[in-house]
């Protein structure tokens, strides 16, 4: 019988010919990826009574640290933490230590680190974007971070997968968020609870990496423990562009999904009949068609965050907002997810686009996304092309939260009020 | 050596649908973090104060908390699942639970159960009581009684021992 992709990797990574779902396997890692939660690893470690923290790590080529998240920090204690963090990163002797690398460590490990078929570990939420790159990443606490930096290996249910399979083309105005906020509002934020995604199809295949990185990042708003998509020239292509690492690239070992495979659930979606999409406060599910929810003020809008900081993204922004003003009332912020997105945007003149028409360009990071930038006050209104609208995500528990695609976002920014993007286009 | 929990007698607190980690730990209150007594402090303080202000004030030792579907979703946050240690509960049965919540739990021994349909069966107030051994919830004040999903060996092994972390320490030891 066929496995599919996250059946393949974990069988290999635990050394058998074939695993099922539910099975509990004992895997080797590939990659752990940890931000500043490193720092709670290291004490973790010391609280259980590891003297000097963590023992030993595993592998030094295959563990990586990234202070992106507090980048640059914004109170002194932040700023405490990561001094800690940089003796420790030096007491470890840690191979790759990137120290004030602003960015969201997703974007950064799909640039840098992660490759297809791997089986990897990130002290974040979203390590499922990883998946967008053929890798089988996933999010683990710290004293979990703590067996796995020891040992090399942990353990995991093996997951069931659903199969999402995607057909025709998006409209302009609609993007990959609206295909992640659909699904959430029609299977809930349950939808993949302990399972594993793929997306599948004529659609996921012509979808651009930026794309893919979105529905992978938004895995887990769908309860999903990883979102992956297969190796194709897409893949290829923007892992040639890699800088660095680039000695490791041949240790890349794609994984495709038998033809047999077996799928515990499979949805279709017509890419071509799907409209932009809104998810009001204060869950993921809580999603309807643009028009419901059309001429809600807004005080802020946003665009950043590992699922939406990405180049095509700021590129449906910029589109939107040449010649155009953010309305007077409205702040308007966006955030790429990496020096490289920030550059690439530079290049391609989108920022300047962006600052003739008033917008707010921050340097990389995680900040809008959890309020650590732009945090909102009672009664605001936020309109964000982030990951979470959860209540008091972004500061006050009395602000409503909207997420929607960055098309939705830039065009309401414009309008001071959420407006859908295709009567602009 | 970790004493593991055989029961545990407390007042149930109902929560409903989708409580993620922003509420239960408020991002700030990370953001604070140096891993110390003053964090879980402020944490247990600042948990739940979305949806239910001074919370930490009135649950006890023993108290369970059951919730509806997905229960702690959102961003992976240990100090949510600590936050629920440090106010005094020693369970959480939910309809269902987020993957990255439930493992982060029996990372640090915390005893978390998946019961469909369990918030008609226990009221907030109600005096309850888990059998681990038996992985029987009695409702002392409704006299009924219902089963709960055995754990797995594995994970069994893991929140008697205390927690991944002492694992760590006796294969090290095994070494």
């Amino acid at each position: 019988m066929g496995m599919t992709i996250v059946e393949k990797v974990m069988a290999r990574a635990a050394g058998l010919p074939s695993v099922r779902p539910g099975q509990y396997v004992d895997c080797r890692l590939d990659r752990v990826i940890a931000h500043e939660e490193f720092y709670r690893i290291h004490t973790a470690a010391e609280a259980a009574g590891m003297k000097g923290g963590v023992p030993d790590i595993w592998d030094r080529e295959r563990f990586h640290v990234i202070l992106e998240h507090f980048q640059p920090v914004i109170n002194p204690t932040q700023a405490l933490r990561q001094r800690k963090i940089r003796e420790v990163a030096e007491k470890y002797r840690l191979k790759y230590f990137d120290d004030a690398l602003p960015g969201v460590v997703h974007r950064i490990a799909i640039e840098d680190y992660v490759l297809p078929g791997e089986l990897g570990l990130g002290s974040d939420s979203h390590s499922c974007a990883w998946g967008a790159l053929n890798c089988c990443g996933t999010g683990m606490g710290e004293h979990e971070l703590v067996y796995g930096l020891v040992f090399g290996e942990l353990w995991f249910k093996v997951p069931e997968t659903i199969a999402v399979n995607l057909h025709g083309t998006l409209r302009p105005g609609v993007s990959a968020k609206d295909i992640s906020l659909w699904l959430g509002g029609k299977y809930s934020t349950a939808f993949a609870l302990y399972k594993s995604i793929e997306f599948r199809g004529p659609g996921a295949a012509a979808l651009p990496m930026d794309a893919r990185i979105t529905l992978a990042a938004h895995a887990v708003e769908l309860g999903g423990k990883f979102g992956l998509f297969e190796y194709d020239d897409k893949t290829a292509q923007f892992l040639g562009q890699r800088k660095r690492m680039r000695h490791q690239l041949a240790w890349a070992k794609p994984v495709a999904a038998d033809t047999d495979a077996e799928y515990c659930q499979t949805v279709d979606l017509d890419l071509s009949t799907l409209e932009p999409q809104v998810a009001k406060p204060h869950t993921f599910e809580n999603v309807v068609p643009v028009s419901s929810v059309a001429g809600t003020r807004i005080d802020q809008a946003m665009v950043g965050s590992c699922a939406n900081g990405n180049v095509d993204d700021i590129e449906t922004v910029a589109r939107l907002m040449k010649g155009k003003r953010v309305h007077p009332k409205t702040r308007f912020l966006v955030q790429p997810n990496s020096w490289g997105v920030y550059r690439e945007a530079m290049r391609r003149g989108l920022l300047d686009t962006l600052l003739d028409a008033g917008v707010t360009v921050l340097s990389p990071g995680c900040h809008l996304c959890l309020g650590m930038q732009g945090a909102l006050a009672d009664g605001d209104v936020c309109l964000t092309s982030t990951t979470r609208n959860h209540k008091g995500r972004m500061g006050s528990p009395n602000a409503d939260i909207y997420l929607a695609g960055p098309a939705t976002v830039a065009a309401s920014a414009i309008a001071g009020e959420i407006r859908d993007a295709r009567e602009m286009i | 050596m970790h004493t593991p929990l055989k029961k545990i007698c407390g007042r149930a607190w109902v929560f409903g649908d989708n409580i993620d980690t922003d509420i239960i730990a408020p991002g700030e209150t990370i953001s604070f973090g140096l891993g110390d007594a003053a964090e879980e402090e402020h944490v247990k303080r600042a948990a739940f104060r979305a949806v239910r202000p001074g919370l930490y004030k009135e649950v006890r030792e023993g108290d369970v908390l059951i919730a509806g579907r997905n229960f702690g979703l959102g961003s992976h946050r240990e100090p949510a699942n600590r936050a629920l240690h440090t106010l005094g509960f020693r369970a959480v049965i939910a309809e269902s639970m987020a993957r990255l919540f439930f493992r982060n739990a029996v990372a640090i021994g915390f005893h978390v159960f998946q019961v469909p349909g369990i918030r008609e069966m226990v009221r907030e107030g109600d005096e309850v009581e888990i059998d681990i051994d038996a992985a029987l919830l009695r409702n002392i004040t409704r006299g009924t009684e219902q089963r709960l999903e055995v754990y797995s060996p594995l994970i069994r092994r893991i929140i008697d021992q205390g927690g991944i972390l002492e694992v760590v320490k006796s294969r090290l030891a095994a070494r």
